[in-house]
């Protein structure tokens, strides 16, 4: 038969001295290095205060319902495309809009109240013999955490240059979050730092410009990007340019400042249990 | 007398629970011992260690003892107690040792045992001390009645014994006596060492091999040596074939030493450039080289010394490298090792396959057999087969791939819809795929491939028949298919032809194929019966110096045979809505219905208005809602072909421009605006009928019945199409050259509320659970005027869904609820009530109803009035009269509550030991008393 070992005991051993011997001054000498060095190492290696966490969350992302898009055509009557569904656009910029249908979808894949995925397509009438050789198209959308209260208005921004007839575009994409800082997260306070809308909607005309929009929109210290960008067009004259986004919002890293219990937890796994034994 | 001489002492006791003991020995001797000298019982000192667990005794024992025989040789026995704090002392082990029968030094073990109580004594024992004692201490030694006994183990005692035997050999007792007197050590240690020196192994007579560290074995034997070569060099010049045998040999190959390897000498007899250890390189050679080519040798730089091969002055050294390092290895103790590694070639191809298992593979082309013709059936998915002079061929159509124009071919498959539209580049009339006649002329459709019958005639595909290779009858339609003529296929008005003019610089083309649409008739497994093509024809002027397209669109229906398929058909789901698919509306119509008198005995029958749901089928835009098209141009288009539907789930904002005109003779200012509205709710596809929108429902579910009303859903409206035409007003100018139409609404937001909803065990269907028009974007407008009102105005129309389903609970059902009453007499034991107080509510006629009512209608108190009520219900289901009296009245609205007649007002009595009233009545009917 085989012979299993079933259970394991250790075996105490204790040494005994008394109080004025050299055992017990090594032994005093030993215990104090144990309980100090843990804390050297523990602050020489990147300190003993945890500085920064992360979290993974998927956000709740709503669309807002806005879009702006800006497209340039090799056509000197008509060189400049500009659709948006803002109110006041229309009365800034009606002439050049020839956006005619917005169809959008948000997909909520697994019931769970947040959307995973946004479809969007965009059908933009041309004039004959005419292409697109650049666009740009903006799509604010609201974005919310959850473990970190965090509400912010950002947006997907896409640009690209169009060499030749272009019928068709199609983008395959994530939204993923994009700091320049770590967040600051207080449990009951929701962070509204950047809760404002990334076009300014007033009928200014300056306030349509896309070099004013992304200048304002790069100096947020939380923002979005696409990431993972795959692009598939096809080719061919038609009168209608079709763009279609698909956008996935997947689960996120985000970076965060650490509370007080949650340093003060970290510190006692660093230390205390370092020291204890 | 024979004498023995026990001495030695109690060393210590270990392995006990505690500390803190001492011990009580005694010597057990037979009847025919006697102790000459020394003590037979002793108790040791109570010990307790500071350091360990262990209680060093240190007891003496010396007893010198005689004896007249063998019998009852000395026992040791021992008890050994443990002081505790309170300087109580508690038995904590029996046991006891033979004293050696062999004279010298022993050290001997004694394990102790003590008895074992039940489980209650146990608990005592651990809190308070104690435990059980053996009242008669001979049971530790006498073999009689000790399975009664149970006992845990405890610590061992140590002894350690020096025997010395005296004149045992006078009584014939013999032992070794060379031993006598002699030290012995009772352990194991002296088996080991007997056990060194047993095994003397004799080597006269084996052969043994040596082996040497060049890995090359021989075997010495005296009476013949013969050295085996290490390598046997196979130097065959073969001219004859080879037998196949011959690769089966281990053949050993010539393993050079690392030492003579020049890596870098890649051509035999010639000298590399920068080899430096190539030896057809001569000195002077040498002297062209830049640099050394590196050698890739590994060292294995860990150890103190190693060789290294470097180049100085371009010619190859050996150095030896001493290091002195601090952690480099002197000598390895590592026991001798060589590298296992794959170094045989492969014996067969099986092997080579098995090796390639899980490796890279280019794979292999595999090739549809398309070409080879079979005679099954049509199944979904099989190419559709034609027979084109003389020759079975797959129907193919272009289709375009990454870019729009036409690029590929694809087979038409049976049962698989098509539609795909590419354009073509090359533009001219001897393009195939542009003339009319390449989609039908000289070309029957196989109806069924399992039809042919190829062995009864050979020529079977001259003579095919006509239900088997079915022609194809061309009708030519105007655009959107309608209007469709049979032409004959001869017929020459089809026949495309292009001209070129070179003034203008530009190619016009006449009856180019712009649609193509074939509708199969089939019957399933049994294959095609009809085959109808549509064709639209267009004529197109193309311009040299642009690049020339002409978009054609081919259409492939499979439509089951008597089997008509209208949009009413269609659904949208089953049963909730698909994402994607259309919203199915109806139109409510009020049909008159004839009835039937059967009272009046006239023959003319009267009629009946009913509600009813329609849906036209044969106009997508009735049967779902849509929103107008938007061609290319921006420019609203709404009819029966062009539209946009409104699919679930996506949200729509669509602008577009409408473009109209209206006759506008001698109408009034306002009503050319409400005109110019009404055009606009047309382009919406809201249809006014009697001004009012209430008539379109739509359908809760993707498979909503047209009969059942209860499938459908009005839509609510924040204003009725009236009120947004009565609120439009307008008026001509001065000069009647211009008319302003105000409050005209350029935009519909139709919103969608759904929820997922369960049916039963199909989960999560989409239901739509309200539907909301508004209008808005109210807008002044100018119109210049003419005869006819010429207008443009730019059009809006929103859709959004609303998913507004909420979490899913599960709810049981409620429990039973169970009326326990308490018997009749529960509280007045005493008072003797007729009939036993068996209550018959169930069985009331209308008499004891009567009677109830009558009687409690006067009765003050709460009960009274819920029965009186309960009474009217019965009675009078519309509603219940106020009790009769003021006094009843009164009492009923405020309740005056009690436990008994004492806390009532005088004359008033607690009935029913709750409410006060005036008079507990006598009950009139068995079950209420008040």
């Amino acid at each position: 038969m085989v012979v299993l070992e079933v259970f394991t005991k250790n075996i105490k051993i204790s040494y005994k001295s008394t109080l004025l011997s050299k055992a017990s001054v090594l032994a005093l000498i030993f215990g104090v290095l144990s309980l100090v060095l843990p804390f050297i190492f523990a602050y020489k290696s990147k300190g003993l205060w945890l500085k920064r966490d992360t979290f993974y969350e998927q956000p709740d992302v709503k669309f807002r319902g806005e879009y702006i898009f800006v497209a340039t055509t090799n056509n000197y009557n008509k060189s400049v495309i500009t659709c948006s569904n803002l109110p006041h656009f229309d009365n800034v910029l009606r002439p050049l809009d020839t956006c005619s249908v917005i169809k959008v979808r948000e997909t909520d894949r697994n019931f769970d109240g947040k959307t995973e995925e946004l479809d969007l397509s965009l059908q933009v009438n041309l004039p004959v013999n005419t292409h697109l050789t650049s666009f740009c198209i903006i799509i604010p959308f609201n974005y919310k955490l959850q473990v970190c209260p965090l509400e912010m208005q950002t947006a997907i921004i896409f640009q690209e240059l169009l060499p030749f007839y272009i019928s068709k575009y199609s983008l395959v994409a994530n939204v993923v979050v994009t700091q320049t800082s770590p967040l600051i997260c207080h449990r009951k306070n929701t962070n509204t730092l950047f809760n404002y809308p990334v076009i300014v909607d007033n009928g200014d005309l300056n306030n349509y410009d896309i070099n004013t929009i992304i200048t304002n929109f790069s100096k947020r210290n939380i923002s979005t990007s696409l990431r993972d960008v795959y692009k598939s067009f096809s080719p061919g004259k038609t009168q209608n340019f079709v763009l279609n986004l698909n956008i996935e919002f997947p689960e996120d890293r985000i970076y965060y400042k650490p509370g007080f219990w949650q340093v003060l937890k970290w510190a006692w796994i660093h230390t205390i249990f370092l020291a204890g034994d | 007398m024979a004498e023995v001489h026990i001495i030695g002492q109690i060393t210590e006791a270990k392995d006990f629970p505690k500390e803190n003991l001492f011990c009580k020995w005694y010597l057990q001797v037979g009847n025919n011992w006697k102790v000459i000298s020394g003590k037979k019982e002793g108790q040791t000192q109570v010990t307790s260690p500071q350091f360990g667990k262990v209680c060093k005794w240190s007891y003496p024992i010396d007893i010198h003892l005689a004896t007249a025989g063998l019998q009852g040789w000395p026992k040791i026995y021992l008890q050994v107690y443990h002081l505790d704090w309170l300087g109580r002392s508690h038995i904590f082990g029996y046991g006891f040792i033979t004293v050696p029968t062999t004279p010298g030094t022993h050290i001997l073990d004694c394990y102790t045992w003590r008895p074992f109580g039940t489980i209650k004594d146990r608990f005592v024992q651990y809190f308070l001390g104690g435990g059980y004692q053996i009242k008669n201490p001979d049971l530790i030694f006498s073999s009689g009645e000790r399975y009664k006994l149970s006992t845990e183990a405890m610590g061992v005692v140590s002894f350690e014994l020096c025997v010395v035997l005296r004149n045992f050999s006078n009584y014939g007792v013999e032992y070794d006596t060379s031993l006598e007197n002699v030290t012995t050590i009772q352990s194991s240690e002296t088996n080991v060492k007997k056990g060194t020196t047993s095994p003397i192994l004799s080597t006269t007579a084996v052969p043994t091999t040596t082996c040497k560290a060049n890995s090359s074995c021989f075997a010495n034997s005296t009476n013949n040596s013969v050295t085996v070569p290490p390598t046997q060099q196979t130097t065959a010049l073969v001219t004859t074939p080879i037998p196949a045998s011959f690769f089966h040999f281990d053949i050993k190959t010539s393993e050079r030493s690392s030492k003579n390897l020049c890596i870098c000498d890649l051509t035999i007899d010639y000298c590399d450039l920068n080899c430096c250890c190539d030896k057809d390189c001569s000195l002077e050679n040498k002297l062209v080289f830049d640099h050394c080519e590196e050698d890739f040798r590994q060292y294995d730089t860990r150890y103190c010394q190693y060789v290294k091969h470097i180049y100085v002055n371009k010619t190859p050294h050996e150095f030896q490298i001493n290091q002195n390092g601090l952690f480099c290895i002197v000598r390895s103790n590592l026991p001798a090792s060589y590298i296992v590694q794959r170094k045989q070639p492969l014996k067969s191809l099986q092997d080579a396959q098995f090796e390639r298992q899980n490796k890279f593979n280019w794979p292999k082309p595999t090739h549809e057999d398309s070409q080879i013709f079979n005679y099954f059936n049509y199944t979904y998915g099989k190419p559709l087969l034609i027979l084109r002079n003389n020759t079975i061929e797959n129907l193919q159509f272009l289709k375009s791939f990454v870019v729009t124009s036409c690029v590929v071919k694809e087979d038409i498959k049976y049962l698989i819809d098509v539609k795909s539209s590419c354009s073509h580049t090359n533009i001219s009339a001897d393009n195939y795929y542009l003339k009319a006649d390449t989609f039908f002329r000289n070309m029957t459709i196989i109806a069924n491939p399992g039809l042919l019958n190829v062995s009864k005639h050979k020529n079977f595909l001259k003579n095919c028949t006509k239900d088997v290779c079915l022609n194809v009858r061309p009708k030519i339609c105007n655009e959107d298919f309608e209007d469709c003529v049979q032409i004959s296929p001869n017929d020459t008005r089809i026949k495309s032809s292009c001209k070129v003019n070179i003034a203008n610089n530009e190619l016009f083309c006449i009856n180019l194929v712009q649609n193509v649409r074939y509708n199969f008739y089939h019957n399933g497994s049994s294959g095609l019966i009809k085959v109808e093509l549509y064709l639209i024809l267009k004529s197109a002027t193309f311009y040299y110096h642009q690049e020339m397209e002409f978009s054609q669109t081919i259409e492939v229906n499979f439509i089951w045979w008597n089997h008509t398929l209208n949009y009413s058909s269609h659904l949208s789901g089953n049963p909730g809505y698909l994402v994607g698919k259309p919203i199915l509306i109806a139109n409510i119509v009020s049909i008159n219905v004839p009835i039937n008198n059967t009272n009046s005995t006239s023959n003319a029958t009267s009629y009946k208005q009913q509600l009813q749901l329609y849906r036209n089928p044969s106009d997508f835009t009735e049967n779902f809602l849509v929103l107008p098209f938007v061609n290319s141009e921006g420019v609203c288009v709404l009819s029966k072909h062009k539209y946009t539907p409104v699919e679930f789930g996506y949200n729509v904002y669509l602008r577009c421009e409408i473009n109209d005109y209206l006759w506008i003779k001698n109408l009034s200012a306002k009503n050319v605006c409400i005109a110019v509205q009404n055009t606009i709710f047309k382009y919406w596809a809201l249809k006014v009928t009697n001004g009012t929108l209430s008539n379109r429902v739509i359908a809760l579910f993707g498979n909503a019945y047209i009969y059942n009303i209860g499938d459908w859903l009005r839509p609510m409206f924040e204003n009725d199409l009236k009120d947004i035409l009565n609120r439009t007003w307008g008026e001509f100018d001065r000069q009647n050259k211009t008319l302003k139409c105000g409050n005209i609404t350029t935009l519909l937001i139709t919103e969608i509320f759904h929820a997922r909803v369960d049916f039963d065990d199909i989960i999560n269907q989409e239901k739509i659970l309200a539907t909301t028009f508004q209008f808005d974007n109210f807008q002044n407008f100018t119109f210049a005027l003419n005869h006819t009102l010429q207008f443009y105005i730019k059009l809006g129309a929103q859709v959004m869904f609303h998913d507004i389903t909420t979490k899913k609970m599960r709810k049981l059902v409620d429990p039973p609820s169970l009326k326990i009453r308490l018997p009749h007499d529960f509280f007045y034991p005493f008072v003797k009530i007729d009939n036993h107080g068996v209550r018959q509510a169930l069985f009331m006629n209308n008499n004891s109803i009567d009677r109830i009512c009558k009687n409690c209608g006067d009765i003050v108190n709460r009960y009274c009035c819920r029965y009186q009520k309960r009474c009217c219900e019965y009675l009078n289901p519309s509603g219940c009269p106020t009790p009769a009296s003021p006094e009843a009245r009164i009492s009923c609205r405020t309740p005056q509550f009690c436990r008994s007649s004492t806390d009532c007002p005088m004359f008033k009595q607690c009935c029913d030991t709750s409410i006060c009233g005036a008079t507990c009545m006598k009950p009139t009917f068995s079950g209420y008393r008040y």
